[in-house]
């Protein structure tokens, strides 16, 4: 029974999933469209993938018996509802068509990443045993969402005011950050298909950190490996023998995690190939082609918009992700405040907003800059939520 | 027509449009600049920023430093930073405990790791610099606060209801009409949406949400109690944080509590979930090892009733039973025990057994105490084995023939054993996976046959005074925070005297106010506000 | 006037802030550093000896200076220091008393040890198995050797091995 809930969340989540990729359409044309009735089609698309994403949360809930945000595909799949949420909040206050062409592709992102770590239900260990789990994680992702909604209107601000053609930093940058968006879908990419369609599987055998012998699975070529590593092949149950894989013969210590590192050197060679690729074929950079797009964006209202998710999600990060932390750090680690890297850099983004609010209520950082200063705070908190979980090893890794 | 940037003739920072006040320096802008002025001009609304009046003593030279937001963002930025530059290596409170740290950092992250050892980056968060940096964003905090809340208090409080013509032009949202609407229909409006108004002859000042403008000194305030409260941490007595080890069945002294309290530890528990739980679990149950579902403790809690001599026996009174678990912590006076980890390292008892020069098992079984050994073992009626000698950590057999130990704990204990059979007695030496005979030819060998580990509750005892200090700062920090960002400022001017004028002023969301007035204007047959920002816009899609 | 209240409202909050900068880095710097010194008041303690008496530093300072050295059978100064101590004390010990308190050992133990030994040892042993009274003094190394006039203050601490001239000097400061 518990295990068909469980499926049934998962198929409600893939379903949201496909109808936010078609809602682009409309979306897409609602911008030129003199009628008001591709956006309605396409905010009624994504308003009901949204209900089936809340019933995958309800769903999965039941089923485990507790808050579905224990993990990190729980964690990221719920930011990417969340920025749908902020999504909608954000259409229906300042009906605006263009945001969701740009909101929804990074919620679609973020659910395609987080499906690729492990979906299965976990029972709990007992630090998360705990009402303030799903207190303090929703309230965090709410604020993320929110807080994300700035970056977007931040986006649409640069690729509009920018100059596509400009030769000049801030051109650049905003093509680096396309350039970047690229590598990030052709990771999702190529990892999913050679772990799922080809079924690429080297095993390599190794000693970690504590000593022990660990089983690294590699779904890439190996292009770096572990210190001492061992080609091996699985042959049942828990037994290996020696087996020929590709190396190139590069080895690092067991400190740097040299599995992750090679496929993140594959994403940057294969994202750098296929950005050139995009590039010889467009004749232009990505952000020339983006910008028709944003050309019917109302500066004023964007950097309103950037300003006002800032000032709405800022307090309820400082609820969610600092006070409600620190009354549960309290209670289950008898600290509540440890510097514990992921704590560290919840503060280090809630410095980086105070920062953002500063300068812009005091010194004018409105426009341009405060639209940089969003697109900065949304890639502090995707390192707090992505790069703090797989890099350092903390109280926090639940990956 | 594009409003112009304004750059200030004292200081030459650039503001941007609308400016009144130099954001940098305080001044007042030149009165005769482009009365097109929009964005921010109602901040101090005329009231001299404090800092900026006069500057004379060192004291003040240093509250005038202190005073600049962009002094302010910088320590803020630079208390950011260095807070990241902890998280590049694992702090030394995250290394294993009893390491030697220079060792640790140079053999886990290289001389990179060692630099940072040097650095002092190893205890950063409680470094002398951190410390202060903090302490300058206090000072910031307070001179800040001080310099721009006043003024803005008393701007705040003396406003004029009668304004000039060109202050209602100067507004972002500007409305004339030739005509004579119904002011008091239309004031009546407003203040059904909760504006407060003033009136004087044919003027009226509407005004709501002007707390909001109060939120960020609230919030400063907040920020000021709590880094009070982060700094009463280093006083002593205000922070006690102690690990306490306790075997399963004994009772320990809790440390900082003068002999005063002691716990028991009736038993720990380590509970795993199986494969009766919830059947969801079962794929993630089986491609795991285990998951830890419990860790418990049950602890007794008592009082010693003579506390006032160190080390004397206690006299002790049964205060409490508690299960102490993660999440549930026990709490007494201002203290609370958390249940930290475990450890089953240590060794407990050793049971052996005699046999004889055909290999056969001689008499019972014989179990031996590392923590208090017994002196002789009765094997059978005839038969007794004598503990001659025990080392806990053998290391060496002394000159006068005693074993030597390295440390006081059982982790590689070693015996003389003497078996007495009658008249004849025979001494061997027994260490982990070997023994040699002390005598010649002996008949009888003893042999190891298990060990039995402790299993001890490793519990955390915490106290932190600072707490309420903390608690209290943060919540007045989210009061003012949220009243900062979630309450607008909102004020209407209304002039019906030789034709109507309306402007009104808001410190955010100028946009939920124009859909606000526009529908009390509409309803009261009345035009749309202008908005100047939207003109320019439309200004600049022309060219 | 205004000017006057602002300047001592500013210079009040500034030699606050420095103040309490100053203490916090004063208290953080010298933290940990709690242990007993010379001049200190030594903490009145009451243990069991192995021989099974009670022994009370305050009632023994009532008349004499007091010797506490702490050691470990494990700890190879202490163990040599042993004898040094047991041939000055047996030369006579009217105006002081040596009290060795024993480290969180068991009584089989230090009898084992004892036993290795040429001579017994006259002074009494107590045992600290709960090492409050070691926690209470906040030994360090082992061994420690701490004098306590009849005043009942610590006038001398060493935290190595004794050669017997140190065992003379500690008598001598303890008697003073």
């Amino acid at each position: 029974m518990a295990s068909q809930l469980v499926s049934i969340s998962s198929t409600l989540l893939y379903v949201a999933f496909i109808l936010y990729l078609v809602a682009m359409l409309p979306l897409a044309t609602s911008i030129k469209s003199k009628s008001n009735k591709p956006a309605k089609i396409g905010v009624t698309m994504v308003i009901i993938g949204f209900i089936m994403q809340i019933s995958y949360f309800i769903l999965r809930w039941i089923a485990q018996g507790h808050a579905p945000v224990s993990n990190m595909y729980e964690f990221i799949t719920m930011f990417a509802i969340m920025i749908v949420a902020g999504y909608l909040i954000t259409y229906f206050y300042f009906k605006t068509n263009i945001f969701g062409l740009f909101a929804l592709p990074i919620s679609m992102l973020l659910m395609a990443y987080g499906s690729m770590f492990s979906r299965e239900v976990e029972p709990l260990i007992p630090a998360l045993q705990s009402s303030w789990l799903a207190i303090h994680v929703i309230t965090v992702t709410l604020a993320y969402g929110i807080l994300s909604m700035s970056a977007v209107a931040g986006l649409i601000y640069l690729l509009k005011a920018v100059p596509a053609t400009e030769k000049s930093w801030r051109a650049r940058f905003l093509e680096a950050i396309m350039a970047g968006i690229v590598t990030v879908i052709v990771f999702i990419g190529t990892t999913m298909i050679m772990e799922n369609v080809v079924g690429y599987q080297d095993d390599f055998l190794y000693t970690d950190k504590q000593g022990q012998n660990q089983v690294a699975e590699y779904h890439l070529p190996s292009l770096i490996n572990f210190e001492g590593a061992v080609a091996v092949e699985h042959t049942g149950d828990n037994n290996y023998e020696e087996a020929q894989h590709f190396h190139t013969g590069i080895n690092l210590p067991p400190l740097i995690d040299s599995q992750k590192l090679n496929t993140v050197i594959w994403s940057v060679i294969l994202g750098a190939i296929v950005y050139g690729i995009i590039r010889l074929i467009l004749r232009r950079r990505i952000i020339a082609v983006l910008k028709p797009w944003s050309n019917k964006a109302d500066l004023n209202l964007m950097d309103e918009i950037g300003y006002r998710s800032v000032i709405i999600g800022f307090p309820i990060f400082a609820l969610g992700g600092i006070f409600f932390a620190a009354i549960w750090a309290q209670i289950a680690w008898s600290r509540f405040w440890g510097w514990d890297p992921k704590e560290t850099w919840a503060f280090i983004t809630f410095m980086f907003y105070t920062i953002f609010l500063h300068l812009r209520l005091n010194r004018g950082y409105e426009g341009e800059k405060s639209a940089w200063l969003a697109i900065i705070g949304f890639l502090l908190i995707l390192f707090n939520l992505i790069a703090i979980n797989l890099l350092v090893a903390g109280l926090h890794s639940y990956a | 027509m594009q409003p112009n940037e304004i750059k200030c003739e004292s200081c030459g920072h650039v503001n941007p449009p609308g400016t009144q006040l130099c954001q940098s320096c305080g001044k007042m802008i030149n009165s005769d600049y482009d009365k097109d002025k929009i964005k921010d001009l109602m901040r101090y609304d005329g009231s001299a920023v404090r800092s900026k009046v006069r500057s004379k003593s060192i004291f003040d030279k240093i509250w005038i430093f202190f005073t600049s937001v962009k002094v302010g963002v910088s320590i803020i930025l630079a208390i950011a930073v260095a807070a990241a530059i902890g998280t590049i290596f694992p702090q030394e409170y995250f290394i294993p405990i009893g390491v030697d740290a220079a060792e640790y950092y140079q053999e886990n992250y290289g001389s990179l790791g060692y630099l940072y050892y040097s650095l002092g980056f190893h205890n950063l968060y409680s470094s002398w610099w951190f410390l202060i940096l903090n302490g300058l964003l206090a000072l910031s905090i307070i001179a800040a606060s001080i310099d721009r809340g006043v003024p803005l208090f008393k701007s705040l409080h003396k406003q004029r209801v009668k304004k000039h013509d060109s202050f209602f032009r100067r507004q972002r949202l500007y409305l004339a009409e030739d005509g004579q609407p119904d002011t008091d229909a239309l004031v009546g409006a407003f203040s059904k949406k909760r504006y407060k108004v003033k009136q004087d002859d044919g003027n009226f000042l509407l005004e709501k949400g002007r707390l909001s403008r109060y939120g960020p000194y609230i919030n400063h305030t907040g920020l000021i109690i709590l880094l009070f409260g982060s700094m009463l941490r280093f006083f002593p007595g205000m922070y006690v944080d102690e690990i306490v080890h306790i075997n399963e069945g004994e009772t320990e002294e809790l440390p900082t509590t003068d002999g005063q309290y002691y716990v028991k530890n009736e038993a720990f528990t380590l509970d795993t979930y199986d494969e009766n739980a919830n059947e969801v679990f079962d794929q993630a149950l089986d491609s795991s090892n285990q998951v830890i579902s419990n860790f418990q403790t049950d602890i007794t809690f008592y009082e010693n009733n003579s506390a006032d001599i160190v080390g004397a026996s206690p006299e002790l009174e049964k205060v409490d039973d508690y299960s102490i678990r993660v999440n549930h912590p026990y709490r007494f006076d201002d203290y609370e025990l958390y249940q930290s980890s475990y450890d089953n390292s240590q060794l407990k008892s050793m049971t052996f057994r005699l046999e004889d020069a055909d290999g056969n098992t001689v008499g019972e079984n014989f179990t031996v105490n590392l923590e208090n050994p017994e002196e002789s073992f009765e094997v059978n009626d005839d038969i007794s084995v004598n503990m001659r000698a025990y080392s806990p950590d053998f290391q060496e057999i002394a000159e006068n023939g005693t074993l030597v130990s390295a440390t006081p704990v059982p982790r590689n204990p070693a015996f003389v054993f003497e078996v007495a059979d009658g008249g004849e007695s025979e001494l061997s030496l027994l260490q982990i996976m070997n023994s040699t005979d002390i005598t010649q030819d002996n008949d009888y060998s003893i042999r190891f046959v298990s060990a039995e580990e402790h299993m001890a509750s490793v519990l955390t005892l915490k106290k932190d005074l600072t707490i309420p200090f903390i608690a209290t700062g943060f919540v007045i920090f989210l009061i003012g925070l949220f009243i900062g960002s979630y309450v607008n400022h909102r004020r209407i001017w209304i002039r019906s005297e030789d034709g109507f004028m309306l402007a009104a002023h808001t410190n955010k969301n100028y946009f939920g106010m124009k859909k606000e007035i526009n529908e009390v204007l509409e309803s009261n047959g009345l035009g749309k506000v202008g908005d100047k920002l939207d003109d320019e816009d439309k200004d600049i899609d022309k060219e | 006037m205004k000017g006057r209240t602002r300047n001592i409202l500013r210079v009040s909050i500034i030699t606050t802030i420095a103040l309490l900068i100053g203490i916090t880095v004063w208290f953080n710097l010298t933290s940990g550093t709690k242990a007993v010194e010379v001049g200190d008041e030594a903490v009145d303690f009451r243990l069991t000896t192995l021989d099974g008496e009670e022994v009370q530093l305050s009632e023994l300072t009532e008349d004499k200076g007091v010797i506490l050295n702490f050691w470990g059978t494990w700890c190879k100064p202490c163990r040599e220091e042993m004898p040094d101590m047991n041939a000055v004390y047996l030369e006579g010990h009217e105006d002081y008393e040596i009290v060795a308190v024993n480290v969180a050992e068991n009584a089989q133990q230090i009898e084992q040890f004892i036993s290795g030994l040429d001579a017994d040892l006259e002074f009494p042993i107590a045992m600290d198995q709960s090492r409050s009274v070691t926690e209470a003094y906040n030994i360090g190394p082992l061994p420690t050797t701490i004098a306590v006039s009849k005043e009942g203050i610590v006038v001398k601490k060493q935290e190595y091995q004794l050669t017997p001239e140190d065992i003379s000097l500690f008598i001598s400061e303890a008697t003073e």
